[in-house]
């Protein structure tokens, strides 16, 4: 007797289906929370990076000039900085530096955020024994939205606000 | 139902190209995400190394600033140079290489640190941390190719002009002084100003050559006015140091080196009142306030106490201030402390940039030591001699008054019954040393300056002048002083110092010194004339008053002299007035003192012994016109004096009704004292106070080195400045 055994492929059943569906979705699912974990990741660290890339450089730079320095002034503007006039420790965009030469002689620095024409920028100026003061030696940040100096309580702080809002202040002493 | 499989590929392919996909894009996301956290990493790595250098460069500066003037003084001392290992750590290498322990430069947290915690195996990350272990590769000289050796750490300030920015060198003539800068922080009075440093001082380095006029450095500590002028010598030494050296192949971060002048200021006393002690200002000891008094420019006190509505113009201070709540400081009172946060800063703002009140650890790179050796000052007979220095000037030369005076008047000899003296020896450049009995009976040989007036029974007649007589031969010889009128030289005068020889009689101008009872009877005293001093000097053949401008009066306690120490007034560092076994305190007498206008260069007294101001005191000015370069002050060119002894008093035969002071005052009472000193309290003869309404003080500060007298107080300042590139 021949038997004839033929192979029957059966169908999937619904419950079958139905766990084959949701675990595409459910995988579908973690593959978009993966994608949108990395792009918060990519987010927040473009959002950080003025906090943990510019701000530490632009710190590490006037530190090293504040640190140097004998004495500092703070003005409202360039203007008032270069004549010397009305001095005060408030919240304010220019910095005076003095530095004292060891054979007496006294050189000065600015550090001063301004716009000249191509957008804010903290922009570093030499002043020259001359006194007339030309263009800025260069510029320590032009991604800062706003820089202030101010002094308390004897120390020289300098609060950054970064373009997306974010707020760091340091702070420093002078050497003498 | 029949199924088939009719698809082409193999099942599932769609499945690995979407879950490669993902994969891939997912990676790529994260290795992006990963690069972004890396460069923040490494950026705030960069910044943390910076700031530690930047942080152990100041600790390590402080610290040099701190070790220096201990090894400048130790340099200085006897035996310094007797053996490597005494002058090893005076060398600038050590010095370097031990500023990097001291600063704890090496690693961020010390072993004995982390076994105070009691953190065992701990695991330090730190990539600041090494061994820094050759100073050599940190420390260089200015302008010279470094190696290791002691020559190459740093340059030396003398004969040696380094170019724009840095000091006018000093100039020295000594060799050995020369190449010792180098290796050492040498102090020495052979560093002087020549001409390669005339264009960096205020006046003429011909005419001063040991101290002139300098602009006193930025810093907080306001000794004087920032800018201004003040009287100073600076030695200093120039260096690179170049932290990041050692390490920079494995940090990959290399700094450019930094040139810095560590100075030394050598500062002479200078202000209306200077004094290491601790002292009291605005009332004397009676709780009176003071009336008469002005003092011009600023003061300075180890510690101070401010009273009352006493105001200064200006008040340094090297251990702290207390400031009474109407005192008026720089035209400022200061309600609350003028040393908190924030206070000197808006001061400067509103009011100017020089903030009258300071303490010398408000300047974070700069020490200042006053030169402070207590009473030790008063007294040549405490200190042994030096030798083997590695500095050519020893210390107690530098810093004690007595050793610093060109001439010297002991008592060497007393009385064992009386106990009154009976011999001075008395000493003068060049050469000048001998003894002078000073009574008959005592044989001694014939002193300088003596002529022969009689034979022996001749009699000489002196008329008004007053000599001094000697009677003898053959070296022996019995003395008279202070005699007048008409003299026989013969045995019943003097006695009979050689018995049997024919002598002869001599004399000279009475010596400028005597024994002189106190006319109250109180004690004894040694008296000093010095307008006598300069035809004295001519007399027995000693150097002029150019050089002879300064006299130590003392007794000699030691085994050249009476030896017996408890002759010294002097005990435990403090004057006293009774001595031990009986042993009566000796005094000093000033009496014809108005005028020192013999003494071209000015006259300074030391002395251990109470001292009475006879008459006035340096009220004569010259009559001579004042060098080119000084403006004296209104009331004339007078010659610049000094006075250290620890006690004065005022009068002789009674107390004066008022006294008035001139110049600047001082003192040597330590600044750890549990009562303060009050620089103007004035005694008279009889031991009473003056009342405030007759004490007149006007006290102003020296300006110009024509000012200085002979001898002086000594101050340093040490501070490192950068030189900016």
């Amino acid at each position: 007797m021949k038997s004839n055994h033929h192979t029957k492929r059966r169908g999937f059943t619904l419950i079958e289906l139905s766990v084959a569906l949701m675990m595409g979705m459910m995988t579908g699912a973690m593959l978009l929370a993966l994608f949108n974990q990395q792009l918060a990741f990519i987010k927040i660290y473009r959002a950080q990076d003025f906090l943990s890339v510019e701000a530490p450089v632009i710190s590490t730079y006037v530190s090293k000039l504040v640190g140097k320095a004998d004495r500092f002034r703070l003005h409202a503007s360039l203007d008032e900085a270069k004549a010397g006039s009305n001095p005060r420790l408030t919240a304010s965009p220019v910095a005076v530096l003095n530095f004292r030469q060891p054979d007496g002689t006294m050189r000065a620095s600015i550090l001063s955020f301004e716009d000249l024409g191509d957008g804010p920028a903290l922009y570093y100026y030499v002043v020259p024994t001359s006194g007339v003061l030309g263009d800025p030696e260069w510029a320590i940040t032009t991604k800062a939205k706003d820089v202030v100096f101010s002094a308390d309580q004897g120390v020289l702080r300098m609060s950054i606000t970064g373009p997306a809002g974010e707020l760091i202040t340091y702070s420093g002493t002078m050497q003498q | 139902m029949k199924t088939s499989s009719s698809r082409p590929g193999k099942p599932g392919f769609v499945s690995y190209v979407l879950v490669l996909t993902s994969g891939a894009f997912l990676t790529m996301l994260m290795v992006f995400t990963y690069r972004q956290a890396m460069a923040a990493q490494a950026v705030q790595s960069q910044v943390q190394l910076r700031n530690d250098y930047s942080e152990k460069e100041d600790a390590i500066l402080r610290s040099i600033v701190t070790i220096t003037p201990n090894r400048a003084i130790r340099a200085m001392q006897s035996g310094s140079g007797s053996a490597t290992a005494i002058s090893n750590p005076l060398r600038w290498r050590n010095i370097f290489d031990e500023s990097l322990a001291l600063s704890n430069a090496r690693t961020s947290i010390s072993p004995e640190l982390l076994a105070k915690l009691g953190v065992t195996n701990a695991k330090q990350g730190n990539s600041g941390d090494s061994s820094l272990a050759d100073a050599y590769r940190i420390f260089h000289p200015i302008g010279v190719s470094n190696n290791n050796t002691d020559a190459r750490f740093a340059t030396s300030g003398i004969n040696n002009d380094l170019g724009t920015g840095f000091p006018v060198p000093l100039k020295t003539e000594n060799s050995q002084t020369s190449l010792r800068d180098t290796a050492y922080p040498i102090i020495s009075n052979d560093k002087l100003y020549g001409t390669q440093a005339q264009s960096g001082v205020g006046l003429d380095v011909t005419t001063y050559p040991k101290f002139n006029l300098l602009k006193y450095p930025q810093i907080n500590f306001g000794y004087a006015k920032p800018g201004d002028d003040f009287v100073a010598k600076r030695n200093w030494w120039a260096f690179t140091m170049d932290l990041s050296d050692h390490d920079d192949d494995t940090t990959k971060s290399a700094k450019v080196p930094r040139d810095f002048v560590l100075s030394i200021y050598e500062i002479p006393s200078q202000l209306a009142i200077s004094a290491s002690s601790f002292l009291s200002f605005g009332e004397y000891a009676s709780g009176e306030a003071w009336q008469n008094v002005t003092i011009q420019g600023g003061v300075y006190a180890g510690k101070a106490e401010v009273e009352g509505e006493t105001a200064l113009n200006a008040l340094a201070s090297r251990r702290g201030m207390d400031l009474s709540d109407d005192a008026v400081i720089g035209g400022k009172s200061f309600a609350n402390s003028p040393f908190a946060p924030g206070v000197r800063e808006a001061y400067q703002v509103t009011e100017g940039e020089f903030f009258p009140v300071s303490l010398a650890s408000e300047s974070g790179r700069v020490a200042f030591i006053p030169i402070n050796r207590g009473a030790d000052f008063f007294d040549r007979f405490a200190h042994a001699a030096e030798t083997n220095t590695v500095s050519t000037t020893t210390w107690n030369n530098y810093s004690v008054g007595a050793l610093q005076c060109a001439m010297s008047l002991d008592i060497t000899s007393i009385d064992a019954t009386t106990k009154q003296p009976t011999e001075f020896r008395f000493r003068a450049q060049p050469n000048i040393d001998f003894r002078q009995p000073l009574v008959t009976g005592i044989p001694g040989l014939l002193p300088p300056g003596y002529v022969l007036r009689a034979q022996e029974n001749e009699s000489y007649n002196f008329g008004s002048d007053v000599v001094d007589i000697a009677y003898g031969k053959n070296g022996v010889f019995y003395f008279q002083l202070g005699v007048t009128g008409n003299v026989t030289f013969n045995n019943a005068r003097f006695g009979d110092p050689v018995v049997g020889t024919f002598k002869s009689g001599y004399s000279r101008p009475s010596a400028p010194f005597k024994i002189t009872p106190l006319p109250s009877g109180e004690r004894t005293c040694v008296e000093i004339m010095p307008q006598r001093i300069a035809a004295f000097l001519q007399n027995i053949g000693a150097s002029n008053t150019s050089i002879n401008h300064s006299i130590v009066v003392n007794v000699d306690y030691t085994t050249s002299g009476l030896n017996n120490p408890n002759f010294n007034p002097i005990k435990n560092g403090q004057y006293v007035e009774i001595l031990p076994g009986n042993i009566p305190n000796y005094g000093l007498i000033l009496r014809e003192c108005s005028d020192f206008t013999t003494f071209p260069k000015g006259f300074s007294l030391v002395s251990n012994l109470r001292t009475y101001i006879g008459d006035d005191f340096n009220v004569v000015a010259y009559s001579t016109a004042p060098p080119a370069s000084y403006v004296p002050p209104a009331d004339g060119y007078f010659p610049p004096c000094s006075v250290f002894v620890p006690d004065k008093r005022y009068g002789l035969e009674m107390d004066p009704y008022a006294v008035n002071v001139k110049g600047q005052m001082g003192s040597l009472a330590s600044e750890d004292a549990a009562n303060p000193t009050r620089p103007l309290d004035s005694k008279a003869v009889s031991g009473n106070a003056f009342s405030a309404d007759r004490i007149t003080v006007n006290l102003r500060p020296i300006t110009h080195p024509a000012e200085l007298p002979p001898v002086t107080m000594m101050n340093w300042l040490v501070m490192i400045e950068e030189r900016r590139q």
